[in-house]
């Protein structure tokens, strides 16, 4: 499974956006994670995750393709619900 | 060619031949001259961030010339969106810099000639929008640093440029060839100018027909024949040349830079001027870069404010005064002025609208409130972090003392504060509030805070033009009943 990772800038984040990043790819070591970016525009990822530093998320993210859907964080108190959509993702991605 | 590294930019910059004069000595090699080095990490730092994941989103930006990935430092803003990028970019950059990272004013330069020329075409059928774009994705294409020089010396404030009793006060046309012009005259206090690859000219006032040798924009490389610098002096700057003072400093790495910048009978050829005796439209392109440079501060000043505010809250900390509620309380006042002047930046950047060229611009009322509560918050903030720091920011013994095997023990002993921190990362954090409150870093927090952009007074002639009185009054006379 491919993961595309999209930050906003960063200008004022209320958490650690590549804390947050790295618990991730900590726990879910098979999947392979690419930081999207403008050569990427036509790559149609697994899923793709958005680290926003705000309840703002100014990232702009909507032009990436994704199979299945956008995983935006917006705080650190999200990680339950991320881990939950993730493994989600990863269940039916596993079984097909 | 594709966006610059940090490195790739400070080697470019070894391949040019400006001419740098540095406390009366001319120096060839100002790319690793410890008083410059600082400003030229700052502006690497706009490079880097472009390649880091986590930041590129506020740092690149597509540009509508191209459709290439570019530095947003070197874009027109396409939107209200690409405008409040521009404002969250500069205040990240000021978080990481702690200081003025240089690369706005030509930002700001970009925007104002591309819609002024245009308009300056439709009047006069001239060709400077064409030649402004080929000279913009030059720029863009190989991620240019260039310095948007404005300000002129002025001599005597109560003349117009043309009635100066020295003619070269205001850079002005001493001569108009078959393939270009020849220039005369210095812009001063230029940010960042000597680590600029090239100079983009405009005039500094508004002007009629008899200043129309003044009425002159263009594009010069940094290294052109004719062109020299003369280094700005900073508060503290010497500390810069001593051997083991990285605790002196404050912020070691980065820094801001002002210079001279002399135009010595310098040649343009036409492809690269971009309004000449156009008068009328002077006061166009004045009044939109200080504009967008109005709202600029809305950004970098927050950002280095965030740094500031960070180092006073350790200060406390370290003192173990952090838990007093007036501390909290300033602290608290601090963080309200410091995104006050953000809440500025995003507003005037929000309300923008499409330009007859079609980048955009910012609502210009809000652009000068933003720069006016500029002239004034930061100083209150410094004020604030003075008075938390405590003295010994300004009155501490130098780094050679604490090393000192016969001194540095009472200096260990006598300056600590709490048990848990080291006395020297107390002194870094004085040292830092120091830099930004009344040292090197004072210059872009403090003074450009009230003169860059404009002086107080200058906002407030635009504030008074834009500000619809007569509408307001008739909104009181409604409601008062006065038919
Ligand atoms: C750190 C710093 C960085 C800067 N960077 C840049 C840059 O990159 N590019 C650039 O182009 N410029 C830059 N500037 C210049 C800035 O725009 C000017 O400082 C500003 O326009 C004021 O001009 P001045 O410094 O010559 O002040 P002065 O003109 O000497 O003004 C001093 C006082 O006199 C008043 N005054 C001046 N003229 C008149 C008048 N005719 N009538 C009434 N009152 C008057 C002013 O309001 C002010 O109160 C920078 C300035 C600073 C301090």
């Amino acid at each position: 499974m491919i993961a595309g990772v999209k930050f906003c800038g960063g200008c004022n984040p209320k958490y650690d956006r590549k804390l947050f990043y790295d618990i991730l790819k900590n726990e879910y070591k098979n999947i392979i994670y690419q930081t999207v970016n403008s050569n990427s525009n036509s790559f149609e990822y697994d899923l793709i995750i958005v680290f926003c530093g705000c309840s703002v998320c100014c990232a702009d993210y909507k032009k990436y393709k994704t199979k299945t859907k956008y995983i935006v964080i917006k705080s650190i108190e999200e990680i339950h619900k991320i881990k939950n959509e993730i493994n989600e993702i990863y269940n039916i991605q596993e079984k097909s | 060619m594709a966006l610059m590294t940090g490195n790739e930019y400070i080697e470019s910059l070894r391949k040019l031949k400006t001419k740098v004069y540095i406390m009366g000595e001319r120096v060839e090699n100002f790319v690793d001259h410890p008083l410059v080095r600082p400003s030229i990490n700052s502006v690497a730092m706009t490079y880097d961030l472009a390649h880091d994941p986590q930041y590129e989103d506020l740092i690149t930006a597509t540009s509508n010339l191209t459709g290439k990935k570019v530095n947003r430092f070197c874009h027109l803003h396409q939107s209200t969106e690409d405008l409040v990028k521009k404002v969250k970019m500069q205040r990240l950059l000021g978080q990481k810099t702690g200081s003025c990272f240089q690369r706005c004013v030509g930002m700001d330069a970009f925007n104002a000639i591309y819609s002024t020329t245009f308009e300056t075409d439709k009047k006069y059928g001239t060709n400077y929008h064409e030649n402004f774009k080929k000279y913009l994705i030059y720029v863009q294409e190989n991620d240019l640093t260039i310095d948007g020089a404005m300000t002129d010396p002025k001599g005597d404030r109560a003349l117009s440029p043309s009635e100066q009793k020295d003619p070269d006060m205001y850079v002005h046309i001493v001569e108009k060839r078959e393939d270009g012009i020849v220039v005369r005259g210095a812009k001063a206090h230029q940010t960042g100018s000597i680590n600029s690859h090239e100079h983009l000219i405009m005039p500094t006032i508004a002007m009629k027909e008899e200043d129309k040798a003044y009425a002159v924009a263009f594009a010069v490389p940094s290294d052109a024949e004719g062109v020299f610098m003369i280094y700005g002096r900073q508060s503290c700057d010497t500390r810069k040349l001593e051997k083991n003072a990285d605790v002196d400093l404050g912020n070691k790495k980065f820094g801001g830079q002002e210079a001279l910048v002399v135009f010595e009978d310098v040649f343009v050829p036409w492809d690269k001027v971009f309004l000449c005796e156009e008068y009328d439209f002077a006061g166009m392109m004045v009044e939109r870069f200080a504009g967008y440079h109005r709202q600029s501060y809305g950004g970098c000043k927050v950002g280095v404010g965030d740094v500031l505010i960070g180092a006073a809250a350790l200060a406390a900390d370290y003192n173990g005064a952090a838990k007093a509620s007036h501390i909290k309380d300033k602290l608290i006042e601090m963080t309200h002025l410091n995104e006050t002047l953000f809440s500025c930046g995003i507003a005037c950047s929000a309300e923008g609208s499409k330009t007859q060229a079609g980048n955009y611009y910012i609502d210009n009322l809000l652009a000068n409130v933003c720069k006016q509560n500029v002239t004034r918050f930061p100083y209150e903030i410094v004020r604030l972090a003075e008075d938390i720091a405590g003295g010994l920011m300004v009155t501490m013994p130098s780094q050679a003392d604490f090393d000192s095997p016969e001194i540095g023990g009472y200096c260990e002993k006598y300056f600590k504060g709490v048990d848990s921190v080291p006395t020297v990362d107390r002194m870094r954090i004085l040292r830092l509030v120091e830099n930004m409150a009344l040292g090197a870093a004072a210059v872009g927090y403090r003074t450009e805070s009230m003169h860059g952009a404009g002086s107080p007074q200058a906002q407030r002639i635009m504030i008074a033009r834009q500000s619809n009185l007569e509408h307001k009054k008739a909104l009181a006379k409604e409601i008062a009943g006065i038919k």
